[in-house]
């Protein structure tokens, strides 16, 4: 069934198919990683207003997701391993499958903040968390589906 | 598809041949392939089963002293402790600054080699590309623990700064050059992670000269289908009103284009020449006429047949000088390196002084049996500095004065043991190979034409203002060398463009 995407129910369906690949703990880095995406209202995404911001975060445990949900501010610097903020257009991109995550990041449109030789030691498997939900997760986009054009 | 190739063979700057004795290959221009665990289309078209195939000397990098003093040498990164070991005859300090340096910049080759591998970031009409935009320079810097102040300083700065053995000064600001970036340059901190820490020690040798890389090349491309077309020299685009529709060679065939041309020369010679100014606009027009070449990329081969390889004063004090696969010969320190960079760059010969290498040590197929084949680079002034009397003067006399200098750093440099030797000089690479006044990147590097701004902003995005005609040499970023990136890149647009899939990016980022 598909759910509004950054809604609580399409993010519970997003944790559950990274739970549902019995791969992932062989594969993940053993130990909690915490991620914090920070998408900033940009006047043209309908789903984060502008001036606002989406905090969401992620934290996989072993290779199992604990834990992903919005919250209402910013995680503190010591409480997270990973930051990817940008505008909110560019991760509705990425979950359309619009957009391409790496060279959204190689080109600066999301900025990465954390051990950067970590993430390229688990590039493939960050990739592979990402093409969960840009592949199989059902998104309904009521206000609109990018490509949003000049306006939303 | 089908290439058009000016020369009689393909592989531009890839070119090994036997200039002064059959039996002795040299290169005579590419030599040290730093790429080869980057560069996409090694993996994707699989050219080790077309023939490519390397060895990977283990000291990479050195400076010899005619004094006997020991020579610095850089090892490869798995060998850190090697280096550490030879930096640290001077100076432990210096040792584990470079050393820990080295081995973060390692943990994050990747992310550097995305930066080579990914179109620059397309700047915004009416702005102006700040070289402090990057995206990847905080990531880059944090990681590696180099303050950030470091990216508006030139890289001598930052040596200076983080170095105190001269010798160890000596060698990093040749290294430096010589992969690419002008000492001085200011803002050169990302240039010096890339030149001087990155690219140290990653440098493999092509089994049988680097000819052979272009081969794998041109038969990789035969398998998938390519036309090659030699002795083909592309004189004109064929325009159709604003779209590019063909090329026309100068003895007059035409061949059309039903989807895309895309240019490697450089980008006078493509939009100047080939297009015709008056098929550019104003701005295309003035754009091309302002780049600029050299005189940061010249060089001047030189080749010796050698009856013995060099054995050098300072491998008394490390015999690995002498299987060195690249040596500093000619410098005392770090001000004759510096007066060398700067006489080359600002019009004139500098000192007798070289950065050589003898690839028999390592491969003895370049060379008959239990003899030996060294070759060397000079940074020379670009062509046009000289006329064509003062080059056949050079050409006469500057080799039998750089053995005089040779043979003070390895008494056996005598006479008597060179067989023959040559010089291949900036102007003969402009008219052999159109590295334009003998720049092998067939443009300068300076800020104002590099990343966002290589050539010029407009057409740093690999299109150009002609429909269907694109740019993919090394006029664009990421600018020469052999990791061929400006046609990695060039396909992403061509890609983009016409809807073909994107290039494959199994086992890595970009």
């Amino acid at each position: 069934m598909a759910h509004e995407v950054f809604s609580p129910e399409w993010l519970g369906q997003w944790a559950a198919l990274i739970n549902s690949d019995e791969s992932l703990p062989e594969r993940a880095p053993a130990g909690v990683w915490r991620i914090y995406v920070r998408a900033e209202g940009d006047g043209v995404s309908p789903y984060v207003p502008a001036g606002e911001t989406m905090h969401l975060i992620l934290q996989l445990e072993d290779g199992r997701c604990t834990r992903l949900e919005r919250t209402a501010a910013a995680p503190g610097p010591r409480e997270l391993d990973f930051r990817f903020s940008g505008p909110a257009r560019i991760f509705e991109e990425v979950t359309a499958g619009l957009r391409d995550p790496v060279d959204a990041g190689l080109t600066g449109e999301i900025k990465i903040a954390g051990d950067m030789a970590f993430l390229l030691r688990n590039a493939e498997l960050v990739k592979e968390i990402v093409d969960l939900y840009v592949g199989r997760l059902e998104t309904d986009w009521p206000r609109g589906r990018p490509p949003y054009g000049d306006g939303a | 598809m089908a290439v058009l190739e000016r020369r009689h063979e393909e592989g531009g700057g890839l070119n090994t041949e036997e200039p002064c004795i059959p039996g002795y290959y040299h290169n005579m221009h590419a030599q040290f392939m730093e790429f080869l665990d980057y560069m996409p289309v090694y993996k994707d078209f699989d050219l080790e089963r077309m023939g490519a195939r390397w060895v990977y000397p283990e000291a990479q990098c050195g400076i010899a002293f005619a004094d006997g003093r020991p020579p610095v040498i850089i090892h490869r990164p798995d060998l850190l402790d090697r280096t550490w070991k030879s930096i640290a005859r001077y100076s432990k300090a210096d040792a584990d600054t470079f050393c820990e340096l080295k081995r973060r910049t390692m943990e994050i080759d990747q992310i550097l080699a995305a930066a080579l591998y990914t179109p620059p970031p397309p700047v915004p009409e009416g702005e102006i590309a700040n070289p402090l935009d990057n995206p990847l320079i905080d990531p880059i810097f944090s990681h590696i623990g180099l303050d950030k102040t470091c990216v508006l300083k030139s890289p001598k700065a930052i040596i200076d700064e983080l170095f105190e053995t001269p010798e160890l000064r000596a060698l990093l600001y040749r290294e430096c050059v010589e992969w690419g970036t002008p000492i001085d340059m200011e803002m050169g901190g990302v240039a010096f992670v890339m030149s001087v820490l990155w690219f140290s020690g990653i440098w493999k040798l092509m089994v049988g000269g680097t000819h052979t890389l272009a081969h794998a090349m041109t038969q990789a491309c035969l398998r998938e289908g390519v036309t090659f077309l030699e002795s083909s020299e592309v004189s004109e685009v064929v325009l159709s009103g604003h779209r590019a529709v063909g090329v026309r060679t100068a003895d007059g065939r035409k061949f059309g284009a039903r989807h895309v041309v895309a240019s490697s020369t450089d980008i006078q010679q493509t939009l100047l020449g080939m297009v015709g100014e008056e098929n550019l606009s104003e701005l295309w027009r003035r754009r091309a006429r302002a780049f600029r070449y050299g005189p940061s990329h010249v060089l001047a081969t030189t080749v010796w047949c050698l009856r013995e390889a060099p054995h050098y004063r300072s491998a008394e004090a490390d015999p690995e000088i002498d299987r060195c696969f690249y040596v500093m010969v000619g410098f005392d320190g770090p001000d004759d390196t510096i007066d060398y960079i700067r006489a080359a760059y600002s019009g004139h010969l500098p000192q007798h002084a070289a950065g050589v290498w003898v690839n028999t040590i390592h491969d003895p197929s370049q060379g008959p049996p239990g003899m030996h084949s060294a070759t060397g680079w000079f940074f020379f002034p670009p062509a046009d500095r000289l006329s064509e009397q003062e080059w056949e003067e050079v050409r006469r006399t500057y080799n039998a004065r750089f053995l005089e200098t040779w043979q003070r750093f390895a008494p056996n440099m005598t006479a008597d043991n060179v067989l023959a030797e040559r010089l291949y000089t900036p102007d003969q690479m402009d008219s052999k190979n159109k590295m334009r006044f003998g720049d092998f990147s067939n443009g300068a590097f300076a800020l104002d034409q590099l990343n966002s701004s290589r050539p010029f902003p407009e057409a740093a995005q690999y299109r150009t203002e002609i429909e269907s005609l694109y740019l993919c040499g090394a006029s664009s970023h990421p600018g020469g060398g052999v990791h061929a990136g400006c046609g990695y890149n060039a396909y992403k647009a061509i890609a983009a463009d016409h809807d073909l899939p994107a290039p494959s990016r199994e086992g890595r980022i970009y």
